[in-house]
């Protein structure tokens, strides 16, 4: 059934309306279809184009689509309970369509509630963490109900007052020999699990992070993973000793059903803690198995997952920004004519810099998700492989979210004021950005995490002597000279390693002199060790960027355009850097004024003509894009007036308060 | 009765309930209330602290600020219902407390509609508007219906296809001379009226921005504004040919009511087109009289009301951000205590930057304001001044909004997950303030306007005709600054000052160079991208030597004056290492000083200014229910606040959802 659906782009040229779009469409260099397979076709990308086209035009030919307003109409309770009849439909659906594989499942579920399946974190870590935590023995007994939706889950860690710094959870299970169970407080207001998703409303079961204590309450034993029921299978309420409820109102309506949960002495059986990497006996004696490693592994690939997310998002964002641009008119040049503003130098400066750096993202992604599948996806986990893709994943997840949590920005007020309208759908993808700076660990943790990664490997230099090629530090085991003038790509990449190099090397010869404890240094030097993670970051995404377009190069009609863009970033990223590379004498001050005044201009206006159709290559449905500013057609005026006038407030000639009010002058008259 | 409120601080010490904000606040080494008096007191500063506390203890102490949920909890027509029952009810009560003078009542309707006063509009620009474009005669007429609020109006300008570039609003009055009036259309989609505040559901006036045709629709006279009513007093139905309504969602519920409205051949009398600068007689011939320069006045009135609500955003976004950082506790240090996350390095660079941004802002606001209203007891000089002061307004909008949209999204960010809550009230905050990026004239648009002055005094600088030279500019036509170090904080002025001139220089100069090989719009065109950086970086001039002047008024070497000079040379700094190529490249500075300073000075001004950080957010003597923020409050009482809220969140009545009662009893695919 999925497979005989088309597997074509969704839209042609001929479907566009707008005259100044076509233009755009006709002006390009090359053809769409053929960029969009170079970057993300193929079955093996993790992309895999023509199975997503397949399985969306799946999603939205669905009639339940067309039974609701548009969702910013709908009030919150209205919404949920659209969410949830369509998280529920999704399923039977892809059942009913044998979509069984766990990303093609991922896809359809997504695209069929919009972005907003309620029941994500069951299918991701919920089953995830009991397929690597729970024993066989668990395995056998909770997965077929938790893969059969009769238990639906969460994965309750965050607290109150806790978040980054897990050590600190406040949550408790005491080990009670008697009755041989673990019986759960969450015992102080700071205690209670705050925020995890779907938690609010939706899911009978938590894995419930907290602290053991075994035997008993005198022995702490650390973090542990329990399996615990909160509502009744059958009436969904919640069972006695816990309190919880959604929390209070996030930012749009973008996350879903972020709750809290309070318990009060609830009780459950030994074996509901997760038992394959430690265990308690009837006794309370605590025992661990395992390689504690094995954790990482969902956490490293929820991070990969993410920037490939983040790139969508800003994607999606950058889409609407330069469709609209080139629709909407602006300004009067000395022939009385209005100017498309996607001609405003301004405009480009905002836009073209984001489109360079979008597909900076998609290729630095490619690369990460290929580390990741050598390393936890052979037989064995490489865990001599796991502190750089912890440490790179790290990196990447922290500056592609705040570097597109930015650029959606400049991309809502590139698009003016309706850009501010939910229905533009920039917003809502610049929110998702900017909770992506917090979530999964803070951006500013996250890039101290790969600094301590980086700083290792410079005190390890001369130990190791062999490095695999494909290796994101291998620059650092060589010395590298800078190159004399900027003449090919790869003299960008080798100007960024450089940098970061020497960043490196001052920073690892400024700690090991100094006397003070390793906390302090760290503590003291952060702000710098931030700096050098990004540096290091910067290397990353211009490499694989450049690896990228080595090989569009082999492809003459987008090949130089591939050049172009890296160009464009490579010098974007240069230059909000530019104080490092003049100071370390890599650059002087008038090459990078040079660079910036001169060449970056003269980038964008050689990208002038396939501006549109580089974002068409990311071929978005008009569906997922949502919004009336970015649709494929370029009907922006004609979506922007239906849209207001399907504002349920309009139903009203006279809102309400306004009747009353008019009733109250008369009646005092 | 006014009069009887006291003027106090909100607050005293000892409401502080949380033992970490009390460390904070006992470890000031100045007095709070002694700052607040420095900064913001005295009847001509436009926060005039001492009557802004009156207004604030006397429109908080109304029983209805009692009768409903949080308003993120509130349904848009809920939330709309009691915007405009507050709003009413705000006029009703500041007429009974006798609060005549213009800027308090304004502060009292903001303080007590919760800051979405739904006539806010009408009461400043539309009042402002008649006063000043409506000829004697019509004052008589429509002002005292205006002032009563019989006459509720917007202003309509903005259309759907056009919104900065005003001349090509699509939106026309054409003169009738057999009925003595103007026939107004909205001819096309594109011609919708959109955007407008307070449109959609409230207004039954509007000022229409049209393009006027007289004696006869072949006869273009450009664009004028006219009186059209929109909805029956009585009723308040919309009348015949008119089509008006709420447009789609804006983010959160923070702009009110914008609108969208199509007219089909309304008609209007001819007096009600606005008279004084421009006139259409029975005949139908068109005349200019009075100064067209009085039109800018409304817009630079307009632009500093709104760059105050940008500033009074940002006070409260740093001021839950440092005041939740001083309470939430995260990692471990060595002997095993938690570090409060003010006293992590990284959370310093976020915040105060941020914090130091306020301040200069603050103070040059502060200057521009007083500055604008002693000009505008003169009306010759007033009007003289004005390209000056359009320049700085312009240029302050474009350059603060964008500063401002990104340091409250750090200050988000400092605030972790919590922040991301509508109760941290940061989130509603920085959508205020991107809003304020389109708002009024689109930034970068704004600030080439500012270049244009900059580029015009330019030329006088060059050509020796600098007679009246502004004050803001007058530094153009000083000696560079020759000195290599920086020594005092006058260096730190003359160091910005000499970058702005040699930029607008060199720009300039090569400006003039193409000018034989291109045309003028085509040079202005192709160097914009720069000439919004020169913009900036004599905004930037603007604020150090107001601050410079600041940190001169008070007390000599007193704490307060320290404190002042330490978040100088922080905002200093800061704001120059993100500029840094400008100054190495123009040999003003080393990439090694540069360094130096980012590296050393600004983290050793980081480590004095900590023990103040808390008491400097004090000073701003925000009340907990302008801050509206679960982690910005007083007393510091962060996590009760937050688990109440949540708790008060209407889905929790039920405990089980409805949705799921249908999934248990399987009629969900039905549905």
């Amino acid at each position: 059934m999925v497979e005989s659906q088309e597997q074509g782009p969704y839209y042609q040229l001929n479907d566009t309306k707008n005259p100044d779009l076509l233009r755009e469409r006709q002006s390009a260099t090359f053809d769409v279809e053929e960029l969009t397979q170079f970057v993300f076709g193929g079955p093996n990308s993790y992309f895999n184009v023509n199975r997503r086209r397949q399985l969306t035009r799946l999603a939205y030919a669905h009639p339940v689509h067309d039974t609701h307003l548009p969702i910013e109409y709908l009030d919150a309770d209205d919404y949920y309970s659209v969410l949830i009849r369509k998280s529920f439909i999704a399923i039977k659906e892809a059942e009913r369509y044998g979509i069984t594989d766990r990303k093609l499942l991922g896809w359809f579920v997504s695209v069929f509630t919009n972005g907003r399946f309620m029941f994500g974190l069951h299918t991701s870590m919920f089953l995830h963490t009991l397929e690597t935590m729970a024993s066989d023995e668990q395995q056998e007994k909770f997965l077929p109900l938790a893969r059969s939706f009769q238990i639906i889950g969460t994965y309750a860690q965050t607290e109150l007052g806790h978040g980054s710094n897990l050590q600190r959870l406040e949550t408790e299970a005491v080990f009670d020999i008697n009755t041989d169970t673990f019986v759960l407080n969450t015992p102080t207001i700071t205690a209670t699990k705050f925020w995890p998703g779907a938690l609010g409303r939706s899911t009978n079961y938590v894995l419930l992070m907290a602290q053991l204590f075994t035997p008993d309450r005198n022995h702490p034993a650390g973090l542990q993973m329990f399996f615990v029921q909160i509502r009744d299978l059958n009436t969904h309420e919640p069972l006695p000793g816990v309190e919880l409820g959604e929390i209070s109102t996030r930012f749009g309506h973008e996350v879903g059903d972020n709750g809290y949960l309070r318990l009060h002495n609830v009780r459950i059986p030994r074996n509901h803690m997760l038992m394959k990497l430690a265990y308690v006996d009837e006794q309370g004696t605590f025992h661990r198995l395992g390689d504690p490693r094995l954790l990482y592994g969902t956490m490293l690939a929820t991070r990969v997952n993410l920037c490939a997310y983040f790139s969508i998002l800003l994607a999606r964002a950058i889409t609407i920004a330069m469709r609209y641009s080139a629709v909407r008119r602006q300004g009067q040049n000395p022939n009385g004519k209005e100017t498309l503003i996607l001609d405003y130098p301004l405009q480009q400066e905002k836009l073209v810099p984001c489109i360079a750096t979008n597909y900076a993202f998609f290729y630095a992604f490619i690369k990460l998700e290929n580390l990741r599948r050598e390393i936890l996806d052979s037989d064995t986990i490489l865990f001599e492989l796991l502190p750089e893709l912890h440490a790179v994943s790290s990196g990447l997840k922290a500056y592609m979210s705040s570097i597109g949590e930015r650029f959606s920005q400049t991309c809502r007020v590139a698009c003016g004021g309706h850009g501010y309208l939910v229905a533009s759908g920039i917003k809502g993808l610049n929110n998702q950005l900017d909770a992506g700076c917090t979530y999964e660990g803070d951006n500013s943790v996250l890039y101290q995490q790969t600094a301590r990664y980086l700083l290792k490997v410079m005190q390890q230099l001369d130990e190791i002597s062999e490095m695999e090629t494909e290796s994101s530090i291998k620059f650092l085991y060589s010395t590298t000279t800078p190159p004399a003038t900027i003449i090919n790509l790869d003299d960008y990449c080798r100007l960024f390693e450089c940098r970061s190099q020497m960043l490196l090397k001052s920073m690892s010869n400024r700690l090991s002199e100094s006397e003070a404890s390793t906390y302090n240094k760290f503590s003291k030097n952060s702000i710098e060790l931030v700096h050098i993670s990004k540096a290091f970051i910067e290397t990353v995404v211009l490499r694989a960027f450049y690896d990228g377009v080595r090989k569009a190069s082999e492809h003459k009609s987008f090949g130089p355009v591939f050049e172009q863009l890296f160009h464009v970033f490579a010098i974007h990223t240069l230059r909000n850097s530019a104080t490092d590379f003049i100071r370390l004498k890599l650059l002087t001050a008038d090459q990078i004024y040079q660079l910036e005044t001169f060449n970056l201009p003269d980038m964008y206006a050689r990208l002038r003509p396939n501006l549109i159709s580089l974002v068409d290559a990311f071929d978005f449905h008009d569906n997922e894009l949502n919004s009336c500013l970015g649709r494929y057609d370029g009907q922006v005026y004609e979506a922007l007036m239906e849209r207001a006038r399907l504002n349920p407030t309009n139903r009203h000639k006279v809102h309400p308060v306004w009747k009353s009010i008019k009733q109250e002058t008369k009646s005092k008259l | 009765m006014a009069e009887h409120c006291h003027t106090k601080p909100h607050y005293q010490i000892n409401d502080t309930k949380n033992i970490h904000l009390l460390t904070e606040r006992q470890s000031a080494t100045f007095d709070v209330e002694e700052l607040t008096q420095f900064m913001f007191s005295g009847s001509e500063n436009p926060f005039d602290i001492n009557t802004r506390r009156k207004l604030i203890r006397l429109a908080i102490a109304h029983p209805i600020h009692s009768t409903h949920l949080p308003f993120e909890y509130l349904t848009a027509d809920e939330h709309y219902s009691i915007c405009i029952r507050k709003s009413l009810l705000a006029i009703q009560e500041a007429n009974r407390l006798n609060i005549t003078n213009q800027k308090h009542r304004a502060w009292f309707f903001d303080i007590f509609a919760n800051y979405y006063f739904a006539f806010y509009i009408h009461t400043s620009m539309c009042l402002y508007a008649l006063e000043n474009i409506a000829s004697e005669e019509q004052k008589q007429k429509f002002l005292p219906l205006a002032q009563s609020f019989h006459i509720i109006a917007t202003y309509a300008q903005t259309e759907l296809g056009h919104g900065t570039d005003i001349r090509r609003l699509e939106t026309e009055a054409v003169f009738d001379r057999t009925t003595d009036s103007f026939i107004i259309n909205t001819p096309k989609l594109t011609s919708t009226k959109f955007w407008p505040g307070s449109l959609g559901r409230t207004v039954n006036h509007v000022l229409l921005m049209a393009q006027l045709y007289t004696p006869d629709r072949d006869h273009p006279c450009g664009l004028q504004m006219f009186l059209v009513q929109i909805r029956d007093f009585k009723t308040h139905e919309p009348l015949l040919g008119v089509e008006v309504g709420e447009i789609s969602t804006r983010f959160a519920h923070i702009l009110g009511d914008n609108g969208y409205l199509r007219l089909n051949n309304v008609r209007i009398p001819r007096t009600q087109m606005l008279m004084r600068l421009a006139q259409v007689d029975e005949q139908g011939n068109f005349h200019r009289g009075g100064d067209a320069r009085l039109l800018y006045g409304t817009m630079v009135h307009e632009r500093i009301r709104l760059i105050n609500s940008f500033l009074v955003a940002l006070t409260q976004a740093i001021t839950i951000a440092i005041r939740y950082s001083a309470i939430r506790f995260q990692g471990q240090n060595p002997n095993g205590n938690e570090t409060k996350i003010l006293d992590y390095p990284l959370q310093q660079e976020k915040l105060i930057p941020c914090l130091s941004t306020t301040y200069a802002f603050l103070i040059t606001f502060i200057k521009l304001d007083t500055y604008f209203n002693q000009l505008k007891m003169n009306e010759k000089n007033y009007l003289e001044q004005l390209p000056e002061l359009h320049a700085l307004s312009a240029g302050f909008k474009g350059y603060a909004s964008s500063v401002t949209e990104r340091l409250a999204q750090i200050c988000r960010i400092s605030c972790g997950g919590h922040g991301f809550l509508v109760a941290s009230g940061l989130v509603g905050i920085r959508n205020a303030v991107d809003g304020g990026c389109s708002a009024e004239g689109d930034n970068v648009v704004l600030l080439q306007q500012t270049a244009r002055y900059l580029l015009k005094v330019m030329q006088q600088v060059e050509e020796n005709k600098t007679k009246n030279i502004g004050s803001s500019v007058a530094y153009l036509q000083m000696p560079l600054w020759s000195s290599t170090t920086c020594m005092n904080l006058n260096d730190y002025c003359r160091l910005f000052e000499s970058r702005s001139q040699l930029l607008i220089k060199e720009i300039y100069t090569k400006m003039l160079e193409s000018s034989s090989s291109s045309s003028p719009y085509d040079i202005f065109i192709n160097n914009s991208i720069q000439l919004v950086q020169i913009a900036k970086a004599h905004m930037e001039t603007s604020f150090i030597r107001a601050f410079y002047e600041q940190v001169g008024k008070a007390p000599q070497h007193s704490t307060i004056a320290l404190a002042l000079e330490q978040l100088f040379y922080v905002f200093t700094i800061h704001t120059l290492c993100n500029q840094s190529t400008d100054f190495i490249r123009l040999k003003l500075l080393s990439a090694n000083q540069i360094y130096e300073l980012e590296t050393h000075v600004l983290p050793d001004m980081y480590a004095r200014l900590r023990p103040n950080l808390v008491a400097l957010v004090d000073a701003f003597d925000l009340h907990d229910f302008e801050l509206n923020s679960c982690l910005g409050r007083y007393d510091g009482e962060v996590y009760e606040a937050l688990m109440e809220r949540a708790r008060l969140n209407p889905s929790n009545r039920h405990r089980v959802h409805p949705v799921w009662l249908s999934v248990k009893q399987g009629t969900l695919s039905k549905l």
